[in-house]
């Protein structure tokens, strides 16, 4: 029987399959990534760094009972009584359409940068904009600006401060190269103060000696310190700096969202959750571009108005659709303080399609293509259950917009979902995209389309 | 750590083995390494050094170490080889109260695996084999590349708990002579059920010459017959009977077999176990106290402890409390003589509770009970209604409304949650399969039958597990079980184009 004391543990496996744990975990990540971006947790998270993602098949599988979901449970202990609840968690998927797959119990969940995500999903997506020179970014003339510094100029453009800083820096050197050359030396190690001592005589020696080093190791060894300098530092011509004058351009690198929904009574959660995943990757992705974003957010039903963001998804009301309504609101906010020069400017309108003024809606979007705004995009929500379903499947019978859309501008059709709904009719020189998306698994290729048409707009603006 | 601190360390371990030695324990060498407390963490994730290398110990490793991060120092952490010597190891950074604990438990869990008569055949190499193995598999990763091992790998973990390490082993000969003795016995009791159709037209077969017809009939149909007898042990029958393995993964299967043979008495006894550690730990640390070898301090340190470890889960059953309970529960019933019928019998409510006749037998059934039982009998013998209450038991079922996944409590009925605790260990709630036919329909299929006893499986790990099955054993493979109580059959097949066959065939093949 012993107790043996050991401190020399390697711990070699632990770390390479931890490792391992990893690389599957990222791997099963990539693998999902499409599927992630449906789902709500990630979404409602708003603003957090880190997200949580579910991982699938990485359980350790065995033959198990029990169920997945429903009926679950088991023996526990504690405080309770019949009736009571223990534990609760948002239902995966909750808000979202029927045809996502839904996560069966005892996923694995990690913690996941949102970053790397957006990362691998445009990986994924093929966008070749990750690289960060292809910023899209505005040069703005701002007159003049001093920034570079040269060793040269007229000494009405001395920088003080750096070349005080040169000098410090070169008065440090000197004093210590005479110290370490005359009998200083001895005073830094033996005397109590040595140091400070040896400092200040150098220091003095050198203002004696005009900055000549040579000449300061002379006056210490023959002692013929002065006394009349005092303890400072000279500014030899090697420390001067000089400001540069350059043309001043502010590299401006703003985008605005401006998120147009139809608020009637037929914008169900279902829908407006679409929109806000949309909207959510939308904004992430251009977080990702541009140094500042601002999302602006404008509801109408027969009339806009701006509201805020819990209003704009949460909140509801009564009335028409006048999408005309919307989309002059947005010009005028984009008139008044984003203007074209400054901004990337973003739209994405979010309708189930039903408008009373189509004709009259196509005329406002003429309006704001026309400004130069880097992207348009309509998404036409329209959840299985539609009505329209049951009808012949692209009449767009109960849809007015689109096809007054379709009508003013010629688009290129995209389908994705060969059985379904995913259809998208892209114009890539208006930078505008039409979608009608059904659920959750749209979100993904509307999106791609979506970024598919960034406004690399040569020159910039 | 000091070596004044090691040295009273080390006479504290002497005391705690002579008053659990006084108290009747009876347990091997114990040798303990005080380590780091990574290294800890990694030995609780591969429960035992030299564990072969997997990303789910991996993930383990990083979960304790966010654990430990997160709930900080005071946890006894505890992992005990159960070898001989037995194995155990010590946290360095722990104070001396918190190591009096844990070699207190540790030598709970040492005179356990020495007494209990389900670890008597314990495989004492295992250690050693696994670290050579671990070598060895590492190699492989290098030969054949790291995803065919680990698919191997998850593989055999995933079947590791189908094999039964208190069954004789048998070659096939002697499972085919076996068979063969018991099925000719049967014959002539006449009560001949299984092989039915091959008898028919023996019936008249009382002549010498007839008698060797027929043997030679049923030789070559057990013969014929793989396996000769429906076994539990998939990961043997894969090891010996696939035609797709290497070499090189039947060594690892044999490996993760033994460490399965290896975890199997543990997860039988898992609250007898953890309960009596606890029990002794706190006895132990108490007497320690009282000789004045624990300051009040250390005492109080050590209370907290033992309360974690004590801690209601409202999700599971925590082992370490319930066992402890029921043990604590056995030793004051057989101490006062609360038990058998003529306690039962008494009908005034006060009396009973009241009732001693000074006995003292608690230790004594409890050493007696340990050496024979398992958790199923434990909990079947011990567990009652008053201690269900006592231990603030109660059922949950999951619910789902439109918003929210819902853990609500059901039931705090205590006779009913009693029989559903106990009915939970049967088998330790590993479900039972048996592998039927390695060449079902004459296709090479393998066909596994599921013993239903009450519960469905879960599908989707069932179905994952099966293509587990189907990786090794190469052709399709089929899981017959009950689902809602109907008929189901899973299948798991490589190639997307399952054979069609007739389903009377084939209740004809199996008949």
């Amino acid at each position: 029987m012993s107790i043996v004391y050991h401190d020399d543990w390697e711990i070699k496996k632990g770390i390479k399959d931890a490792k391992r744990h990893q690389d599957k975990i990222d791997d099963a990540i990539r693998k999902n990534v499409r599927d992630v971006i449906g789902e709500e947790s990630i979404i409602t998270e708003q603003g957090k760094k880190k997200v949580r993602v579910p991982v699938k098949g990485m359980k350790d599988y065995r033959f198990i009972y029990g169920g997945n979901g429903e009926g679950g449970g088991g023996i526990g202990q504690g405080e309770g009584d019949a009736g009571d609840v223990i534990g609760r968690k948002p239902k995966p998927g909750q808000g979202g359409s029927k045809g996502g797959q839904g996560h069966g119990e005892g996923d694995m969940e990690v913690e996941v940068d949102i970053d790397y995500l957006l990362d691998v999903m445009f990986e994924d997506l093929g966008l070749p904009w990750l690289d960060p020179k292809k910023k899209n970014s505005i040069e703005i003339p701002k007159g003049w600006k001093f920034e570079n510094i040269s060793k040269k100029g007229v000494y009405s453009r001395v920088h003080k401060k750096r070349t005080m800083m040169e000098a410090v820096k070169r008065n440090v050197l000197f004093v210590q190269e005479v110290i370490q050359n005359t009998y200083l030396k001895d005073i830094v190690e033996e005397k109590l103060n040595g140091f400070e001592t040896a400092q200040d005589m150098a220091s003095r020696a050198l203002q004696q000696a005009k900055g000549d080093i040579e000449k300061a190791i002379e006056i210490i060894e023959n002692d013929e310190l002065n006394g009349n300098e005092s303890v400072g530092f000279l500014i030899h011509d090697d420390d001067l700096r000089f400001k540069v004058i350059d043309e001043d351009v502010e590299i401006c690198s703003k985008a605005v969202v401006f998120a147009l929904m139809d608020v009637s009574g037929s914008m169900t959660p279902d829908k407006k959750y679409l929109m806000k995943s949309l909207l959510f990757w939308l904004v992430s992705w251009l977080r990702k571009q541009y140094e500042a974003v601002e999302i602006r957010f404008i509801q109408h039903t027969e009339i806009a108005k701006e509201v805020d963001e819990d209003t704009f998804f949460y909140g509801g009301d009564w009335g028409g659709t006048v999408a005309k309504s919307a989309f002059d609101k947005a010009n005028y906010i984009i008139d008044t303080e984003y203007p074209t020069d400054e901004w990337n400017i973003y739209t994405i309108y979010c309708s189930d399609g039903e408008d009373f003024q189509p004709a009259q809606a196509v005329s406002s979007m003429e309006d704001m293509v026309n400004k130069g705004i880097n992207m348009l995009s309509y998404v036409e929500i329209k959840p299985h259950h539609d009505l329209m379903d049951e009808y012949t499947t692209y009449t767009y019978g109960y849809s007015t917009l689109l096809p007054e859309c379709q009508k003013k501008w010629k688009f290129n059709e995209v389908v994705v979902d060969k059985k379904g709904m995913g259809k998208f009719w892209i114009n890539e020189d208006l930078k505008f995209l039409l979608s009608v998306i059904k659920d959750k698994t749209h979100i993904w290729p509307c999106l791609k389309h979506m970024l598919g048409i960034h406004p690399e707009r040569e020159g910039g603006k | 750590m000091k070596n004044t601190e090691l040295k009273r360390l080390k006479k504290l371990e002497n005391r705690i083995y002579e008053i659990a030695r006084e108290n009747g324990l009876e347990f091997c060498d114990i040798e303990f390494d005080i380590i780091p407390e990574e290294k800890m963490f990694e030995i609780m994730a591969y429960n035992m050094p030299g564990q072969i290398s997997n990303w789910k110990f991996g993930r383990d490793y990083e979960r304790t170490r966010t654990i430990y991060e997160k709930m900080g120092v005071g946890l006894p952490y505890e992992v005990v080889v159960n070898t001989v010597p037995s194995r155990a190891y010590l946290m360095k950074d722990n104070t001396i109260a918190l190591q009096a604990l844990i070699i207190a438990h540790v030598v709970g869990h040492v005179a356990f695996f020495t007494m209990n008569k389900y670890h008597a055949e314990n495989d004492s190499n295992i250690a050693a084999r696994l670290a050579a193995a671990s070598e060895r598999f590492e190699e492989y990763e290098r030969k054949y590349g790291i995803d065919i091992v680990e698919q191997t790998v998850d593989a055999g973990h995933a079947l590791m708990l189908h094999s039964n390490p208190w069954l004789k082993e048998e070659t096939e000969d002697e499972k085919l002579e076996r068979m063969f003795k018991k099925l000719k016995k049967k014959k002539h009791e006449k009560a001949v059920t299984e092989f039915g159709d091959m008898f028919e037209d023996d019936d008249d077969s009382t002549g010498e010459q007839s008698r060797e017809q027929w043997n030679h009939k049923l030789y070559i149909t057990l013969k014929n017959k793989v396996p000769v007898e429906p076994t539990e042990d998939i990961l043997r029958f894969l090891i010996d009977h696939s035609n797709h393995l290497a070499d090189w993964q039947k060594d690892i299967l044999e490996i993760i077999r033994s460490w399965g043979q290896y975890v199997w008495p543990n997860i039988k006894t898992k609250y007898m176990n953890e309960g009596f550690a606890t029990y002794w730990h706190e006895r132990i640390l108490r007497q320690l106290f009282k000789e004045g070898l624990l300051t009040a301090e250390e005492h109080a340190e050590c209370n907290y402890s033992n309360s974690l470890v004590k801690a209601m889960n409202p999700y599971s059953m925590n082992p370490y409390l319930v066992g402890f309970e029921i043990w604590e529960d056995l030793v004051e019933r057989w101490n006062t003589g609360r038990h058998g019928r003529d306690w039962e019998e008494i009908t005034d409510h006060d009396a009973k509770l009241a009732y001693d006749d000074k006995s003292m037998k608690g230790h004594e059934k409890m050493m007696k009970t340990l050496r024979t039982s398992n958790d199923w009998m434990f909990m079947n013998n011990f567990l009652n209604a008053d201690l269900v209450r006592k231990l603030q038991m109660y059922l949950y079922v999951k619910k789902s409304n439109v918003f929210y996944e819902e853990l609500v409590i059901t039931d705090k009925e205590a006779e009913e949650i009693k029989q559903i605790i106990i009915n939970s260990f049967s088998h330790s709630g590993i479900p039972k399969m048996f592998v039927e036919n390695g060449n079902a329909l004459e296709q090479g299929i393998l066909l596994i039958k599921h013993e239903h006893i009450g519960a469905d499986l879960n599908p989707e790990y069932t179905q994952k597990t099966l293509e587990h099955v189907q990786f090794l054993w190469g052709e399709k493979c089929m899981l017959d079980t009950i689902k809602q109580k109907q008929k189901f059959r899973y299948t798991a097949n490589k190639s997307k184009d399952v054979p069609t066959f007739d389903d009377t065939e084939f209740k004809k093949l199996l008949a």
